[in-house]
């Protein structure tokens, strides 16, 4: 090997430890420019909730223990559903229908259930309180509960539900 | 030294290996071999395999010569065609990792995802026939990250009895529907929401069907296709009183039609136009002429390109669809791209979703607007790397969401 390519192969050497230590260096810089500028969205403003009369008589399956039922108040929770379930004779949980994931809208427990099961990514919520039972994507998504809604009477003998909605 | 570059190339490859059909119409306005998309692909709507003169077009495009970092041994092994046994079999390839923030646009988060690691074949034992088969392994390493009506796969078969007749396409894969994007946030193909925007076509969407098409005269192309409809049922939509049910019927037919104009343009000038249609649900005929039967869906597409090729594209496209009962969409693209270099395409996007949905007796407007500004850098041949910087605006809420996201393509 003569000097000529020894001087070659070090200076091959030294520019190729020099790009690694470069890259090296500036991988935080990339990584604190990919981050900056960014932000996320305000949540759409809610009306404020006012108190919400619904008439269970229209809808039979709320009225047994285990009963569930989807129903679509206009302007309420985004103009999406609401889900009532009958925890016990005297008492009905509302939720909203919407997973806090990917906005996809859960299905209503089968009969003598309590799992609400999402469609989209299968998580699993519970209808008598709206908290996560089984979450198959924890890895990329730790988990919120449903929206749950204020009952503030339930008045038993005309079978009428008044919600903070 | 060779051997370790060789390797280097090798684990990139097969890292993000380890990590959908998709299409870059912007090429076909900046390249010389013609604005059909067939010019580049074996589909006559795009995207998936790319032929050999698609797999030519890009195969030298780079902004480091291999050469110069010791590579070029590994590059002139891949690079002596795609296609092999006399044409027999055709290899095609795309394979893409993406990073960007995912999630409600009021809580998002940054996530790292697999989007497509996915071979094409096409099988040609004889002139009048040949087969494209396509598999999407990023499902298997990713099942979570997809939206039900996707599908990791396709088959088809094309006869061509006769070179001055339509073609024949039979099999599972996609209706042509509007133009072929390959990003899946595009608005235009969405139900723009107040929470989310749902997808109005799925991404990797295939059905079963058959489809014919007409593509032997240089300006004009045309498709029509009769398909099933079990994957687009998948996808859920609310009616009017709230009842959560499929987009269409499973046991329903789709109706599809695709129109195409590429006019021949003087000074390096390039242009394609045309529009696509979906129909689902039946046609009935009374006595004030025809209308379509109860629970119809249609998606309508019209667009207008236009550019210079090796410079600029300028793509627009406007779809408006409706599922009767349940909603209406209006949505809008404009995309400008800039070619610097064969290597360097910067481009700037913004679209317009409105979505109108019928509530009980009241009909609530969301609008959303989309703009993305990003470059299309292809480092080395077969490598290219997508920055970009995106902003989501709904309308209804304040402020807005912005983000970086970067995307590593492999392709052959």
């Amino acid at each position: 090997m003569d000097k000529n390519e020894i001087n070659n192969n070090r200076r091959d050497f030294l520019k190729k430890v020099g790009t690694f230590v470069g890259v090296t260096i500036s991988l935080p810089v990339i990584s604190s420019v990919f981050n900056s500028c960014e932000q996320d969205e305000n949540p759409i403003p809610q009306p404020p909730k006012e108190l919400t009369q619904i008439d269970l008589n229209k809808y039979p399956p709320i009225n047994t223990v285990g009963g569930s039922v989807k129903i679509l108040l206009p302007g309420k929770n985004n103009n999406n559903p609401i889900i009532l379930y009958r925890k016990s004779l005297d008492e009905i949980i509302v939720l909203s229908t919407i997973c806090r994931h990917a906005g996809c809208e859960v299905n209503l427990p089968q009969p003598g259930k309590i799992e609400l099961r999402c469609p989209c990514h299968l998580v699993i919520f519970s209808a008598e309180n709206g908290d996560i039972l089984i979450n198959p994507i924890s890895s990329e998504w730790s988990g919120e509960p449903l929206d749950k809604f204020n009952v503030i009477e339930f008045d038993k003998a005309n079978n009428i539900l008044k919600v903070e909605i | 030294m060779r051997v370790i570059n060789y390797l280097t190339i090798s684990i990139i490859f097969s890292i993000v290996l380890q990590l959908s059909i998709e299409a870059r119409p912007q090429y076909s306005l900046l390249q010389t071999y013609g604005a059909k998309c067939q010019s580049c692909h074996v589909n006559v709507h795009g995207g998936g395999a790319r032929n050999f003169p698609g797999w030519l077009s890009r195969k030298d495009i780079t902004a480091i010569n291999p050469a110069s970092i010791g590579i070029d041994g590994f590059y002139n092994f891949i690079s002596e065609s795609n296609t092999y046994f006399n044409d027999l079999l055709l290899f095609s390839m795309d394979t893409r990792f993406q990073t960007a923030r995912w999630g409600r646009p009021d809580a998002s988060r940054r996530d790292y995802m697999v989007m497509q690691v996915s071979p094409y074949f096409v099988v040609q034992p004889f002139d009048w026939m040949h087969i494209d088969l396509y598999y999407n392994f990023a499902y298997h390493i990713e099942p979570n990250k997809r939206y039900p009506g996707m599908e990791y796969y396709n088959a088809s078969v094309y006869f061509t009895p006769f070179k001055d007749l339509p073609s024949i396409r039979a099999g599972y894969f996609q209706p042509p529907i509007g133009t072929k994007w390959d990003d899946h946030t595009l608005l235009v193909k969405r139900v723009s929401d107040q929470g989310k925007s749902q997808l109005l076509m799925p991404h990797d969407y295939s059905e079963w069907g058959i489809q014919i098409d007409y593509e032997n005269i240089d300006w004009l192309g045309a498709s029509f296709g009769v398909f099933g409809s079990e994957n687009l049922s998948k996808n859920k939509v609310r009616d009017y009183i709230g009842n959560v049910k499929s987009m269409v019927n499973p046991n329903s037919l789709s109706y599809v039609f695709r129109l195409g104009v590429y006019p021949t343009l003087p000074g390096g000038y390039t242009s394609y136009m045309g529009g696509t249609l979906l129909l689902n649900g039946g046609l009935g005929f009374g006595s004030d002429g025809f209308y379509m039967k109860n629970d119809y869906l249609y998606v309508a597409s019209l667009n207008f390109n236009i550019g210079i090729s090796d410079k600029i594209a300028l793509l627009t496209e406007y779809v408006t669809s409706e599922k009767q009962h349940s909603f209406t969409t209006d949505n809008f693209l404009i995309e400008l791209n800039y070619q610097i270099f064969d290597y360097l395409i910067l481009f700037a996007r913004a679209e317009r979703a409105t979505t109108r949905q019928r509530i009980i007796d009241k009909d609530f407007y969301t609008n959303v607007n989309q703009y993305v500004l990003g470059a299309h850098i292809n480092i080395l041949p077969y490598i290219d790397l997508l920055p970009e910087y995106r902003i989501y605006d709904r309308e209804l809420a304040p402020s807005y969401q912005s983000q970086w996201a970067f995307q590593i393509h492999l392709f052959y």
